[in-house]
């Protein structure tokens, strides 16, 4: 952890879904009225398969979507009523892949990151100049600070728009599949700042792929399947092989993670229900294994 | 996160290249305005009847109250240079300044580098208004501005407005709606165009007024248009600086520029009203001049990187100098005869531009 204990926080802020439903007119793709309250200083991985409504789930939190249902709160306010400059203060996004068509350095792009603070006609103060290099800081970007963002691996890419975020000074921070794209290092890497972060008060949502991962760093899951949320708690509530096998559509194994205290998931390929004996060895707990042996 | 550094970066550290180093604002535009000043000394020097570049420079000086009255130029130079030349070097300086900047406006809005003032069927409204100008053939002047350019201005605002509207669904106005609309639209008016052209005989005999009109003419006869066109030219241009901002948040996309507190749609209409009153208020001093826009923003984005709080002031700057030297070039280098100086911006521009870009390729994402 890079020693930055100036770092002002705020402590995070609380978003919640109350009764949202939102219905693209385009694809039809509808998710169903969610209520989902994250506490300030809570993180959350939001999981489910591909188009099951994570993206907007994480949309409709952003304020980019507007619920045709209910509405979302953020610290109390409803975001309809709040100006997008309100709302960028307090919630920063960190989109999955962001290409960008001109030659921006690291440095600039994370100064963009204190757009909601500086006013249109006015340079950035030194306020703003002390939250860029914190920002840098604190993802261990400094070193890329002149260099071209085209220029970067994934990896430092991801890091590099999670500075802009973090430059933006939010007590809420959003990230749309954080990890996609990157290989284990960067991974845990991004998920070890994640709870670091956290730890200090901000509040995270995420959405995630991975499994595994979401179990080990995220402490609440919110399990979606087409557009409704059918589990909502802690990994080992969540995580169970009849749920995956409803959301997931695949049979899965859920053993206890042989180091840390929380489930760890094992797909099992077209049905295949039972493990090869030379395996037994290991002591394992599965309900799956119960169910099919 | 703290060992994010170690054993990955070494293979990347074999191709890390040296940091970027911007040039300051204050110095970069300093440049920018001091070029912009020689381009217009050269201009009004050179013509069919030659003045001292330093009797230029000291009638301009002595016409801004700045100079002692030391006067040893022949009456007939400054009035040759202030009634004539001045006004038309003026013109090309607007013209180049509000061309360029639409350029970057909309290149930063639409995210593409490709895009230029009339993408979004500009100049295909301009060019039908001034067909349909020569149509009517009448000798109406108002505030100095004839038929041709009237019509043109109104061809190309009523035209960008009305592709803003047709792109518009929902409250939103997406990005290649705003394209394909305008592209539908030129074409559409394109054939108008051609349309009035083979079907009307008094048009068939004033084509060659209309081709150099499309081929980009300045035409200026003296102050009274550039007195009506300069002050809205300059408070569009000044006022487009201020969408610096939210142009560098849009380089992110829409949706983070949104998450950074831009309204999005607000902007897109501010970005295309600024773009559409630029265009129009070039097109009554000039026909259709291309590659001012393309060129300009790319180069100087090329040298001074892509912040727009930069970028906007410094292409205005450059596109006016540009013009300035191109038509200074346009009128005397087939003189008597005047070349359409849209032929002279292409014939230099296009190479400068070439060279700048495989020089810096690497650095550049296209």
């Amino acid at each position: 952890m890079p020693s930055d204990a100036r770092s002002p926080q705020l402590g995070g802020a609380r978003l919640r879904l109350i009764h949202t439903g939102f219905r693209y007119a385009t694809s039809g793709f509808t998710l169903a009225p969610t209520t989902l309250d994250v506490a300030p200083g809570e993180m959350v991985a939001l999981l489910g398969a591909n188009g099951a409504g994570k993206s907007t789930v994480l949309r409709l939190m952003a304020g980019l979507l507007m619920p045709q249902d209910g509405w979302v709160e953020l610290d109390g306010r409803p975001l309809a009523r709040m100006r997008r400059r309100e709302i960028a203060r307090v919630l920063a996004l960190v989109p999955q892949e962001v290409s960008v068509p001109f030659a921006f350095t690291v440095a600039e792009l994370v100064a963009l990151g204190r757009t909601p603070h500086v006013h249109a006609w006015r340079g950035e103060t030194a306020a703003d100049r002390a939250a860029v290099q914190r920002a840098l800081a604190v993802t261990e970007t400094l070193a890329l600070a002149d260099r071209f963002y085209t220029d970067l691996s994934g990896g430092e890419r991801r890091r590099v728009m999670i500075a802009m975020a973090l430059a933006q000074e939010p007590r809420l921070l959003l990230l749309d599949e954080p990890t996609a794209h990157l290989d284990l290092h960067y991974q845990l890497a991004l998920l070890d700042l994640l709870r670091t972060l956290n730890r200090r008060g901000l509040t995270i949502v995420a959405s995630m792929h991975d499994l595994n991962l979401a179990a080990m760093y995220f402490p609440r899951l919110v399990l979606l399947r087409s557009g409704t949320v059918i589990a909502d708690g802690p990994p080992a509530d969540v995580l169970t092989p009849a749920r995956l096998e409803d959301a997931f559509s695949v049979r899965v194994l859920v053993q206890c993670h042989p180091v840390l205290d929380v489930p760890h998931i094992v797909p099992l390929p077209d049905g295949r229900a039972c493990v090869p004996a030379q395996e037994e060895g290991r002591e394992r707990r599965t309900s799956e294994e119960k169910e099919h042996a | 996160m703290g060992d994010l550094e170690r054993g990955k970066p070494e293979a990347e550290a074999a191709c890390m290249r040296k940091g970027v180093r911007r040039p300051s604002a204050p110095v970069a535009l300093g440049i920018a305005g001091f070029v912009l000043l020689g381009a217009v000394v050269t201009g009004v020097a050179i013509g069919a009847v030659p003045i001292d570049p330093r009797h230029a420079a000291l009638i301009l000086l002595r016409q801004a109250g700045l100079h002692p009255a030391v006067v040893d130029w022949s009456p007939a130079e400054e009035t040759i240079l202030l009634s004539i030349r001045l006004p038309r070097v003026i013109a090309g300086a607007l013209v180049g300044a509000a061309l360029a900047t639409t350029g970057a406006l909309y290149q930063g809005i639409l995210r593409n580098p490709l895009a230029d003032p009339y993408v979004i069927g500009s100049s295909a409204g301009a060019a039908l208004g001034a067909t349909i100008a020569l149509l009517v053939g009448s000798t109406v002047t108002l505030l100095g501005f004839g038929l041709v350019p009237l019509l043109a201005s109104l061809g190309a605002l009523v035209s960008v407005l009305l592709v803003y509207s047709v792109a518009r669904v929902g409250g939103r106005v997406p990005v290649v709606s705003l394209l394909l609309a305008g592209f539908v639209a030129g074409s559409f008016m394109t054939g108008v165009m051609s349309l009035l052209i083979v079907l009307n005989d008094r048009l068939q005999l004033r084509i060659r007024q209309l081709f150099l009109w499309l081929m980009g003419g300045i035409s200026v006869s003296g102050w009274q248009q550039v007195q009506v066109v300069a002050p809205a030219t300059l408070v569009v241009l000044v006022a487009s600086f201020g969408l610096a901002r939210a142009l560098n948040a849009f380089a992110l996309g829409e949706d983070v520029a949104a998450a950074l507190g831009i309204s999005v749609e607000r902007t897109k209409l501010l970005v295309v009203l600024a773009g559409a009153a630029l265009t129009g208020l070039a097109v009554s001093l000039s026909g259709l001049i291309g590659f001012v826009g393309l060129v300009v923003p790319h180069a100087v984005r090329l040298v001074l990187g892509p912040d727009h709080r930069l970028l906007l002031p410094a292409t205005a700057l450059g596109g006016a100098a540009f013009l300035v030297l191109a038509d200074t070039l346009a009128r005397t280098l087939a003189a008597p005869s005047e070349l359409p100086v849209g032929v002279l911006t292409a014939l230099t521009g296009a190479p400068f531009f070439l060279v700048l870009l495989r020089q810096k390729k690497r650095e550049y994402a296209l």
